[in-house]
Order: C-alpha cells, then sequence, then structure tokens
C-alpha cells in the first residue's frame, strides 16, 4: 500500500509567467474557469498576479491538484511553469476560497537593506522551507487585505 | 505603544533598521513586511494610509503601532522578546 493516497491533502504552488497577451479578460476567464473547476474538485488557493508573473497556491487532495496542474501546464496563458513547492498539509491556509485573486502591486520603494522579497524568494526556490515561509507569508498579507477590506 | 504617530519622514527612502539578529524580515508589498527567526513566524507590520504602521505578533493580534517602520520593526521584537521571557 501507497504511504500516501490520491484523498491525501497537499499544497502545491507553481509561478509562471504570464503571456504578453494577457489582459484583464483573460485574467478573469482564468479566474471564472478556475471557481467553477475548484469549486467541483474541492481545490482551494489563491492567484497572485505582479509584474506579469503568476503565483497561484493550490489546496486539495492530491489528484485533485495533480489533475489541475497538468490542465494549467497545458494552458497556453502561462509561460514558463516551475512548481516551487509541493507538500502535504495537515490543514488548509486559503479554505475560504475557490480562487482568491490578488493582484499585487509592483514595489515603489526599494526593498530595505537585508530585507527579503516575498516573491523573488518564491522564484528563487532555493529550498522547500524557504518556499513554505513565503506560502505563509503570502497567507498572512491576504487575510490582512480580506480583514482591511471587511 | 508608540504614543505620538506622525506619517514616517523616512518611509520613501532606505532608512536604517534596527538591529534584529538572527531575524529575517521579508516584504510582501511595500508597507508590508513579516518578520521570522529560525523558521518561527514572529509576526508583521502593515502600514497604514497615513503612513504609520501597525505592529501584529505571530498569532496576528494587534500588539502595537508605531510612526514609521524602524520604530516598527523594534515594537514587534521587543514585544517577541517580553513574550519570551514572560
Amino acid at each position: 500500500m501507497s504511504i500516501t493516497s490520491g484523498d491525501e491533502l497537499v499544497s502545491v504552488v507553481y509561478v509562471s509567467k504570464a503571456r504578453a497577451d494577457v489582459g484583464d479578460d483573460a485574467l478573469r476567464d482564468i479566474l471564472t474557469e478556475s471557481r467553477a473547476n475548484n469549486a467541483e474538485s474541492g481545490v482551494t488557493g489563491v492567484l497572485l498576479y505582479r509584474d506579469g508573473r503568476f503565483v497561484q497556491v493550490l489546496e486539495g487532495p492530491r489528484d485533485s491538484v495533480a489533475s489541475l496542474v497538468a490542465t494549467i501546464t497545458a494552458d497556453p496563458r502561462h509561460d514558463d511553469i516551475r512548481i516551487v513547492l509541493d507538500e502535504p498539509i495537515d490543514e488548509r491556509q486559503f479554505g475560504e476560497w475557490t480562487m482568491e485573486f490578488r493582484p499585487v502591486a509592483t514595489p515603489q520603494r526599494a526593498l530595505p537593506v537585508g530585507f527579503h522579497d516575498t516573491f523573488d524568494d518564491l522564484d528563487a526556490a532555493d529550498s522547500p522551507g524557504s518556499a513554505a515561509r513565503a506560502v505563509h507569508d503570502i497567507g498572512l498579507w491576504v487575510k490582512a487585505r480580506t480583514l482591511r477590506e471587511g | 505603544m508608540a504614543s505620538s504617530l506622525a506619517p514616517d519622514p523616512l518611509s520613501g527612502t532606505d532608512a536604517a533598521s534596527p538591529p534584529s539578529y538572527g531575524v529575517l524580515w521579508s516584504r510582501v508589498e511595500d508597507g508590508f513586511y513579516v518578520a521570522n527567526r529560525d523558521g518561527v513566524f514572529l509576526g508583521y507590520l502593515d502600514r497604514e494610509a497615513d503612513g504609520t504602521y501597525r505592529v501584529f505578533n505571530g498569532r496576528s493580534r494587534q500588539v502595537g503601532e508605531a510612526p514609521d517602520r524602524r520604530q516598527a520593526m523594534a515594537a514587534l521584537l521587543a514585544h517577541h522578546d517580553e513574550e519570551a521571557t514572560a
């Protein structure tokens, strides 16, 4: 018997580049499709967009998430897809959202000396630990912004 | 908690940061900074529209306010140390 099973809860995070011609309409389409598919398959998560790059966190049963990742990988609206985190989880960080979307403003200020940029850390994906920390930080930010907006 | 709040005059520049040994600070977006040390989440700072900062501990509970990032960083670390020694 396999140690992992298809209904094991996992968190998978990928980064990708949006094709140059992906505009607001295409983003809206991606979200509409994601939310419908995710609601059916028990997948939750968040989609972030900054400077032409996507970061998507997918949480759900391993088989459902794997199927979704395969679909996304074949989607011509994404380029250079890289999985930066794939780990089993005990509970969901984004369980309230079938797919929350957050555009992230391009930083206008220099990164303070000694600070890390969370999105650069995800891109670099030096280790599963640093990717997991970056995803945790993003989760905090999403929840803080959601609370602020009431 | 800082008693006097005023817009951060240095927020647009790279104001010096207070010593925060072993703490890894990350920016998710301008004005939103997260602190971790040895894999432990210490808390985060969130800048308000007026340039001041709210300070949150590792359980995302607000524990202070500060007029600028530097003081907000110091407030978070001081709060963490107080909790650790309580």
